[in-house]
């Protein structure tokens, strides 16, 4: 039997942002229901920018952290539930506040070149007994041989999982394959794992080289829900799989099911997909989170998301710079008038 | 006359503010204290003629009174600051905290300078360099009307933070958000750090967003703005509102930028001028009163 790769399923997490932050409770327990039904390993429950994400900024949840994870962990037969944290934005302070509703996974998240802003949450996850993943995002931003340095540091805190991102869904298979595979040769006693976006259509792809360059755990989302044109659509992911041999150790047709009949039909018109907006983000590696709010900006003061998009990639925003979209369009209004 | 001082910490906030109080009126820096004798910091202060300790601040407590030291600079971390307070307010020293320790009340000058002058407290705190970028403009909106929420997001060049910023981030967010309630009167402050490490370095940037109780009056909340930004252009000469303020229902927001003035690091670096140049005009005003006091 091939080694069992760990699916991570971010529907309840990166989904968040397809629906700025508006999934009820009941939407949440009927997705973690049918994912835990599939047999699904970890599955992510915060807000989409992490806890504590509630905030102007990046939207307010319908509801807290705290009772998203308390109505869905107890119902759980199967999975396990994971947090992110994005230092800045979190604390460890809000970690001490979920804790202790049976979380198991804490994923701490950097953009690519900071990882030392994670020592503190790092070190508190790893020494808490938690399984705790150092997730560098934005990854097309630095050389294959930058992210390995970068990840050294998250080790270092205690991390045990390592993890390229690719926020923008920017990459292509074989920047994922050198990337992979130097992490893999760089940590052997590391699980390494990857995260993507679907902005260039080619997650399912990119997802797959990770797996065949050595990657352990592979983010997803059913239906493809996730920020921009969405993350790697599990049920797709997981018959590709399939057909190659890849044993994710999950049931295929309870997956399909919970894309079809239960995670479809709460996305409605929100269901991700590569739209305009989302292939800029991809083509200009922007953070993929972006995408609603440029749109917003564009109803509001009347310039196309995409110049906004595009300039934002010029001025190499990174992750949580939510705040410059309507900056940058008010700018370019001045300027274009 | 000049008061005489000391700076503990010389990263790049400690060596930054030296190059301020260099160009002061009322305040000498005499001592700068550090734990690495091979420091960037330490070596510019000795060439400049300022006495050094590379053994901490128990280098310079011998020192204090012999100096005449009377104001002290705290620049290191969160977690010393608050031995190192100790040990200078045993010795009369007034302390002015740079660090997100907090001990002491919060200090942000063109809201609450005055306040702290007439009740001599041993030591202040700075708060942040985002609450220092930020704060006056809570208060300019909370002036006006009531603030349920006030939220900032202060976005420095990965260049300009250093090891001491990085290792311990959660105190900049806690300490600036108990700021944004406690000085810039909003009942709830949340407090956002972002590092961006693009080439060439980004300047300081700084969005406020609050949300006002009622309606919110945009001729007097713009009015009071524009004031404030004035106030801390006496001191910041590189603060200005980029955009806004910008009004969405009960939100007004305001987008910053903060240049420096290039003393240690780049102009870039606003995150270092407007913590240093708000402590400097602090010890400024202390300064002032002593010497009034005494003439």
């Amino acid at each position: 039997m091939s080694k069992i790769i760990k699916i991570h399923d971010m529907s309840l997490r990166d989904g968040m942002h397809s629906i700025a932050h508006q999934f009820t409770l009941k939407n949440m327990v009927d997705l973690s229901q049918a994912l835990d039904k599939a047999r699904v390993p970890l599955i992510e429950v915060t807000h989409g920018d992490g806890l504590s994400g509630d905030s102007v900024n990046y939207g307010f949840a319908l509801h807290k952290d705290e009772e998203y994870l308390s109505a869905v962990i107890p119902k759980l037969k199967y999975s396990k539930v994971s947090v992110l944290l994005i230092p800045g934005i979190g604390t460890v302070d809000h970690l001490k506040m979920v804790e202790d509703l049976g979380v198991k996974t804490v994923r701490v998240a950097t953009h690519c070149s900071e990882a030392d802003v994670s020592e503190q949450h790092i070190a508190y996850a790893a020494g808490r007994g938690f399984d705790t993943v150092g997730f560098l995002m934005m990854a097309h931003m630095l050389s294959a041989k930058e992210i390995v340095e970068q990840a050294k540091k998250m080790a270092g805190y205690g991390a045990n999982c390592l993890y390229v991102t690719d926020s923008s869904g920017h990459m292509l298979p074989e920047e994922v394959s050198a990337k992979i595979g130097l992490m893999r040769e760089a940590f052997p006693n590391h699980e390494i794992g990857f995260h993507g976006h679907h902005n260039l259509g080619m997650a399912v792809a990119n997802s797959l080289a990770a797996v065949e360059a050595g990657a352990d755990r592979i983010d997803g989302s059913i239906a493809g829900f996730g920020a921009g044109a969405g993350n790697t659509p599990l049920e797709v992911f997981a018959a590709v799989c399939d057909l190659k041999g890849i044993n994710l150790d999950v049931d295929l047709s309870a997956l399909m099911d919970a894309a079809e009949d239960v995670a479809t039909p709460i996305m409605g018109d929100k269901l991700p997909r590569v739209s305009r907006g989302a292939l800029t983000l991809g083509y200009a590696g922007v953070y993929s989170s972006f995408l609603l709010h440029a749109i917003r900006a564009e109803k509001k003061h009347g310039v196309p998301a995409r110049e906004i998009l595009l300039e934002l990639g010029r001025r190499k925003t990174v992750g949580g710079q939510e705040d410059m979209i309507e900056d940058v369009a008010l700018e370019l209004l001045r300027a274009g008038g | 006359m000049k008061i005489r001082c000391a700076l503990i910490g010389s990263g790049n906030i400690g060596t930054d503010l030296l190059y301020k109080l260099l160009r002061s009126d009322v305040l000498e820096p005499v001592w700068m204290v550090g734990i690495d004798a091979d420091s960037d910091g330490l070596k510019r202060a000795r060439d400049l003629g300022v006495k050094t300790t590379h053994e901490g601040v128990d280098g310079l407590i011998k020192h204090i009174e012999e100096d005449n030291i009377e104001i002290a600079f705290d620049a290191t971390s969160a977690y010393v600051h608050a031995e190192n307070s100790r040990k200078l307010v045993a010795k009369g020293v007034k302390v002015i905290d740079l660090t997100p320790a907090a001990i002491g009340p919060f200090c942000v000058p063109p809201v609450n300078l005055d306040e702290h002058l007439t009740q001599g407290e041993d030591n202040v705190n700075m708060v942040t360099c985002g609450g220092q970028a930020t704060i006056p403009m809570v208060y300019a909106v909370s002036r006006i009307q009531d603030v349920s929420y006030g939220e900032i997001i202060a976005t420095i060049s990965s260049k300009s933070a250093g090891p001491g910023t990085r290792k311990n981030i959660d105190e900049f967010t806690v300490t600036t958000s108990g700021a944004i309630e406690k000085v810039g009167g909003a009942d709830k402050g949340k407090a956002i750090i972002i590092l961006n490490p693009a080439e060439p370095p980004l300047m300081m940037r700084d969005t406020v967003h609050c949300l006002t109780k009622t309606e919110p009056d945009q001729e007097k909340i713009t009015a009071s703005v524009l004031a404030m930004e004035k106030a801390v252009q006496a001191y910041v000469p590189g603060y200005r509102i980029k955009e806004g303020p910008v009004f969405d229902g009960n939100r007004v927001s305001i987008y910053l930028e903060v240049k420096g003035m290039g003393d240690y690091l780049p102009e870039y670096a606003g995150n270092l001028d407007i913590m240093t140049a708000a402590s400097a005009k602090t010890a400024e005003m202390f300064a002032k009163q002593m010497i009034k006091n005494r003439t």
